[in-house]
C-alpha cells in the first residue's frame, strides 16, 4: 500500500453477498439491543457523511450558478445617501450591478479584470490557460517519469531498492504544498532566472516543475499497482518463449496495463490541477494570460485563494469566483471519473 | 508477530484517545471563553508591519484584549468590515464609491480615522541611470504604452512589478497616475516588500512600493523622484515636507476604519494609534505622523 | 538470471537511474528545508509567532481528528461490514472515491459558504477545523475501509457461526485486527490535513496574533499558513525567508512524525500479512 489514493479503485464486491444473509436468532435481548443500537449509530454516521458529500456538490453548484442571475441595479436612493457625485454614481452602478453576460463572459473572454475601472471583466479563459499550461507541463513530466519509475520498481528493482524507494516516494507525497512553494520561490526561482536570463524566476515553468513533483507520487503509486495487476502468467509465458525483459515489457506488460497507466497519468494530472499554494507562490500572478512557459501565470486555484477574501458577499466578483470554483470542481471531477472508469477491473 | 490488540484494549484505546481529544478541545473552548472576543484587524499590506507593532504594544498594555491581524489588501479589509467579520480595517487609500454604496446597502456606516501619512515610492535598480520621471511618463509606463527604457535614458525593456487589485496602493496609483488600466504584463506581487526585493534583483525593473519598505531596503533600490509640473525639480517621496505640503503626488493617509459605533476595544486601538506611543512608532517606521497633514482622509 | 542482454542492462540502468535521481531529489529537498530551517527555530520562537502557529496547527489537527476519524471509521464500517452491497453503498463508495480528489481550495469554498457564513461561525478555528475535517473525510474513509476489508472473512464467518451479533463480530474480531491499518489511515489523513493551507486562507487564518487569542471562535494562526505569509507578507524578505524555512522545517518534522507513524503501522501490517 503506497498511499490511500491507491484505494481509489477498491475491489468491487461480487454480485452475491460476501457473507450468507441468514443469521441465527439472538437469544440474548441485551446483546441484540446493543447490536441494533450500534448498527444504527454506524449507519447514521455513514449517512451524515453521504449527506456532507452531497452538500458539497449542491452548495458549489448553487453558488456557482448564481453567476447566471443578473444582479439588480443599485437603488438610486442608496447612491444619494452615500453621498456620491454623478460620475462616481455611474461608475459604482456599473461596477456593482449586473450585466447579462456574466455567465457567458466567463467562458468567452480571456480577460480577468474584476476591478477594472470602466469595464470589469470576468473572462476565465486566461486563467484556464494558465492552469492548463502549468498542469500540462506537470503531466508531461510526471507521467513518463512516474511510469518509468513504476516500471523499474515493479519489474527490475531488487528488494532492497524497493525498500528504499517506497518510503522516499511516500515522503515526497507527504510534502505539503507550501513547502514546495517555498522552494520554488527561494531556490527554483533564482535558478530559472539565471538560466534563462529572465528578470524574475516566478514563471509558469517554476510552477509546472513543482506540480510535477507533487504529481509524481500519485502517478507512481497507481502505475505500480497497474503493472503489478498484470497476471504473472503473461510475463512468464513471454519469457518462456524466449523474449528478453525489454520485449516482454514493451509487448506484453505495457499493452496489458495501458489503461491503468493512462489512469495513473490522469490522476497525477488531477493532483496537479488542484494544487493551490505552489502555483500561488511561484508563478507570478500577473493578469495577462501567459504567452509561454517563461511568462508569469495565474492559475484558477491561485485566483480563488487570492481574491475570495477580498470579494464582497454576493457581489459580482464573488459570484464570478464561485463560478470559477464550480468550473474547477467540474474539471476535477470529470478527470477523476475518467480515470476511475479506466481503472475499473475488467474480466481478463 | 503481528500486533493484534485485544478487543478491550481497542475499546479502551479508542475511548482514551477520544477522551483526551475532547478534553483538549474543551480546554481550547474554555480558554476562548475566558479570554473574550479578540479584536480582529485586517487590511492594507503596506501598513502591516506598523500595525503589527502597534497591535503588540496595544495588547501588551491591555492583558485581557487579544488582537488578530491579517493582511489581504485594503479592499479585503473594507469588505470584511462591511460583512461584519472584523472590527477594524486598515486602509491605505480613501474609501471607494463602490464600498460606500455597499456599506449603505447593508445599513453599515463607516468611519475612517487617518492616523499617519505615507508615500508610494517608485523604485528602480541602483544601476539604472534614470533618476526621475514625469508623472505622465510614469502613467504611460504603467499603462503599457512605454515598454522600454531607451526613451527615458536607460536601455532595455522595462519589467514592471506591482500589487494585486485588492491592494490600496494599486488602487491609489491607478486613480492618480495610471488613470486607466494597468498593462496586463505587470507582475502582481504579494506585498511592497516583495516588490522591493524583485526590483533590487532586476536591472530593468520598475516597481511601486510603500515608503517604510523602501526605507528598509536602503540602497538596494533607487527611489525615483517625480516631476509633477514640467520644469520643476523632481520631488522625493522621502521628503517629509513635500509629503505634508502635498507636493509629492503619491502621498496618502493611512486610516483605521471602523463602523459608526464600534466596540470599545476598537475605539481604544484607534485612540492608541493617535497617542504619543503610536506617534513614536509611526516615526520609527519611517512614516509621518498625522499632525498637520494635507492629504485627504 | 544474469545473462541479461545489452539493451536490458541499458534499460535497467536508465530506469534505475531515474528512480535513484527521484529518491535523491526527495532527500535533497527534505535536507535543504531542515538545514535552512532548523538553525532559525530560535529566531522564529522569539520574533516570528511560532507559538501561536504551532498551537493553531495542533488545535486544527485535533478538530480534524474529532470530525474525520469517528465519521470516517463509522462509514468504513458501514460500507465494509453492514449488509449486502446495495446501490446506496456502491454510490457512497463511488462518491468517496471521486470526491477524494477535490482540490483543497474547493473545500475551502465549501467551508466558507457553509461553516463561516451559513452556520455563522465566522472566520474561526472551528470553521477551519470543520473544513479540514470534511476535506480529510473521503481519503480517510477509503483507507479505513481498505484496512477493514483486508481482514479475512473466515474470522467473521466463524464468529457468526458461534452466535455473535454483527456488532460483536465487528468490535471483537474485525476492528482489533484492522486497528493498525485504521490508525495508519487516520494518521495519514491527519498529516495531509496538517499541511493544507488553501482552506485556511478562506476560513480565518491570520498573519499575526498579539495577546490572548485562543478559542474555537477566534481567528488563529497555523504553521503552513505561516510559511506562506512569511514568504509573501513579511515586511523584510531577508528576515522573512529564513523564518519561513524555520516554520517549514517544523511543519516537515510534524508531517514526518505522523507520516512515519502511519508508515510504521503499515509496515507492521505488511509483515503480518506474510503470516
Amino acid at each position: 500500500m503506497l498511499s490511500p489514493e491507491r484505494s481509489l479503485a477498491p475491489p468491487e464486491p461480487a454480485e452475491g453477498v460476501r457473507l450468507s444473509p441468514w443469521r441465527p436468532p439472538i437469544a440474548d435481548a441485551d446483546r441484540a439491543r446493543r447490536d441494533r443500537v450500534m448498527r444504527t449509530i454506524v449507519t447514521a454516521g455513514a449517512s451524515l457523511v453521504g449527506l456532507t458529500l452531497a452538500a458539497l456538490l449542491v452548495v458549489l453548484t448553487v453558488k456557482g450558478l448564481s453567476a447566471l442571475w443578473p444582479i439588480a441595479p443599485v437603488d438610486p436612493a442608496l447612491l444619494a445617501e452615500a453621498g456620491l457625485t454623478a460620475e462616481e454614481s455611474a461608475r459604482a452602478q456599473q461596477a456593482l450591478s449586473g450585466w447579462e453576460g456574466l455567465s457567458a463572459g466567463l467562458l468567452r473572454s480571456a480577460r480577468w479584470a474584476p476591478q477594472a475601472l470602466d469595464t470589469p471583466s470576468f473572462g476565465a479563459l486566461g486563467l484556464m490557460g494558465s492552469t492548463a499550461l502549468t498542469t500540462g507541463l506537470a503531466a508531461l513530466i510526471a507521467a513518463p517519469l512516474g511510469v518509468a519509475v513504476a516500471i523499474y520498481l515493479s519489474a527490475f528493482a531488487r528488494p532492497i531498492e524497493r525498500a528504499f524507494a517506497r518510503p522516499a516516494i511516500e515522503l515526497l507525497a507527504a510534502l505539503p504544498s507550501v513547502l514546495l512553494g517555498l522552494i520554488g520561490v527561494s531556490v527554483l526561482g533564482p535558478a530559472i532566472a539565471k538560466l534563462f536570463g529572465l528578470p524574475s524566476g516566478l514563471v509558469a515553468l517554476n510552477g509546472g516543475l513543482l506540480l510535477a513533483l507533487m504529481a509524481l507520487p500519485t502517478v507512481i503509486a497507481v502505475a505500480w499497482e497497474a503493472l503489478n495487476a498484470v497476471p504473472q502468467t503473461f510475463t512468464e509465458a513471454s519469457l518462456a518463449l524466449g523474449a528478453d525483459r525489454v520485449t516482454t515489457l514493451w509487448r506484453v506488460t505495457l499493452p496489458a496495463s495501458w489503461r491503468g497507466l493512462v489512469a495513473a497519468s490522469l490522476l497525477g494530472l488531477g493532483r496537479a490541477l488542484g494544487e493551490t499554494m505552489a502555483v500561488l507562490m511561484a508563478c507570478g500572478n500577473s493578469e495577462a494570460p501567459p504567452s509561454s512557459l517563461l511568462s508569469p501565470a495565474h492559475a484558477m486555484t491561485a485566483t480563488l485563494a487570492l481574491e475570495l477574501p477580498g470579494a464582497l458577499r454576493d457581489s459580482a466578483h464573488q459570484r464570478a469566483l464561485f463560478a470559477l470554483g464550480l468550473l474547477l470542481l467540474t474539471i476535477s471531477l470529470t478527470n477523476q471519473l475518467v480515470a476511475r472508469r479506466l481503472l475499473r477491473p475488467r474480466a481478463p | 508477530m503481528l500486533f493484534v490488540p485485544s478487543p478491550r484494549s481497542v475499546t479502551h484505546g479508542g475511548l482514551t484517545l477520544h477522551g483526551l481529544t475532547l478534553c483538549a478541545l474543551a480546554l481550547f473552548l474554555g480558554l476562548g471563553c475566558a479570554s473574550g472576543r479578540p479584536l480582529r484587524v485586517q487590511g492594507s499590506e503596506s501598513e502591516l508591519a506598523l500595525i503589527e507593532a502597534l497591535a503588540q504594544r496595544f495588547a501588551a498594555a491591555r492583558p485581557t484584549v487579544g488582537v488578530a491581524l491579517s493582511g489581504g489588501g485594503s479592499a479585503a479589509g473594507v469588505t470584511s468590515l462591511i460583512d461584519g467579520a472584523i472590527d477594524v480595517a486598515t486602509v491605505s487609500r480613501p474609501l471607494l464609491p463602490t464600498e460606500r454604496v455597499e456599506a449603505a446597502r447593508r445599513g453599515v456606516r463607516l468611519e475612517a480615522t487617518p492616523f499617519a501619512l505615507d508615500t508610494i515610492c517608485v523604485v528602480v535598480h541602483p544601476q539604472n541611470p534614470v533618476l526621475s520621471l514625469d508623472v505622465d511618463q510614469l502613467g504611460a509606463i504603467l499603462r503599457g504604452e512605454t515598454t522600454r527604457w531607451d526613451t527615458l535614458g536607460g536601455a532595455g525593456p522595462i519589467s514592471l512589478y506591482g500589487r494585486p487589485s485588492s491592494s490600496g496602493t494599486w488602487s491609489l496609483l491607478r486613480e492618480r497616475v495610471v488613470k486607466g488600466d494597468y498593462t496586463p504584463s505587470i507582475r502582481a506581487l504579494g506585498g511592497s516588500a516583495a516588490v522591493v526585493q524583485a526590483v533590487a534583483a532586476d536591472a530593468s525593473g520598475l516597481g511601486y512600493a510603500a515608503l517604510s519598505y523602501v526605507r528598509h531596503a536602503g540602497d538596494r533600490v533607487r527611489v525615483l523622484g517625480l516631476v509633477v509640473h514640467a520644469g520643476e525639480p523632481p520631488v522625493d517621496p522621502r521628503d517629509e515636507a513635500a509629503a505634508r505640503e502635498g507636493r509629492y503626488p503619491l502621498t496618502r493617509a493611512l486610516s483605521l476604519v471602523t463602523v459608526a459605533e464600534p466596540r470599545p476595544e476598537a475605539e481604544a486601538l484607534v485612540a492608541f494609534a493617535q497617542s504619543d506611543a503610536g506617534v513614536e512608532m509611526i516615526q520609527q517606521a519611517g512614516l509621518f505622523a498625522l499632525e498637520a497633514a494635507h492629504a485627504e482622509p | 538470471m544474469s545473462h541479461a542482454s545489452r539493451r536490458e542492462r541499458l534499460l535497467t540502468g536508465l530506469l534505475g537511474g531515474l528512480t535513484a535521481a527521484l529518491v535523491a531529489l526527495t532527500v535533497a529537498l527534505v535536507l535543504v528545508i531542515l538545514a535552512r530551517g532548523l538553525p532559525q527555530l530560535g529566531a522564529l520562537l522569539r520574533q516570528g509567532g511560532l507559538g501561536a502557529a504551532a498551537l493553531g496547527t495542533v488545535g486544527l489537527t485535533l478538530i480534524t481528528a474529532l470530525v474525520a476519524a469517528p465519521f470516517g471509521v463509522a462509514t468504513a464500517i458501514a460500507l465494509s461490514e453492514l449488509g449486502p452491497p446495495g446501490r446506496l453503498a456502491r454510490g457512497l463508495r463511488f462518491a468517496l472515491g471521486t470526491l477524494a480528489g477535490v482540490p483543497g481550495v474547493v473545500w475551502g469554498l465549501f467551508g466558507l459558504v457553509v461553516f463561516v457564513q451559513g452556520l455563522g461561525l465566522g472566520p474561526s478555528l472551528l470553521a477551519a477545523g470543520l473544513t479540514l475535517g470534511v476535506f480529510t473525510l473521503p481519503s480517510l474513509t477509503l483507507a479505513c475501509e481498505q484496512a477493514l476489508r483486508a481482514v479475512p472473512d473466515d474470522e467473521r464467518e466463524a464468529a457468526l457461526a458461534l452466535g455473535a451479533t454483527r456488532w460483536e463480530v465487528i468490535s471483537r474480531n474485525v476492528l482489533p485486527r484492522a486497528a493498525p491499518g485504521i490508525l495508519s489511515g487516520v494518521a495519514l489523513g491527519l498529516s495531509r490535513a496538517a499541511g493544507e493551507t488553501a482552506p485556511l486562507l478562506l476560513t480565518g487564518a491570520v498573519y499575526s496574533i498579539s495577546g490572548p487569542v485562543f478559542g474555537l471562535q477566534a481567528p488563529f494562526m497555523a504553521l503552513p499558513h505561516h510559511v506562506y505569509t512569511l514568504v509573501t507578507q513579511h515586511p523584510d524578505p531577508t528576515v522573512g525567508e529564513p523564518l519561513a524555512y524555520a516554520a517549514a522545517a517544523l511543519l516537515l518534522l510534524l508531517s514526518l512524525l505522523i507520516g512515519g507513524l502511519a508508515a510504521g503501522l503499515r509496515a507492521r501490517l505488511r509483515l503480518g500479512e506474510g503470516l
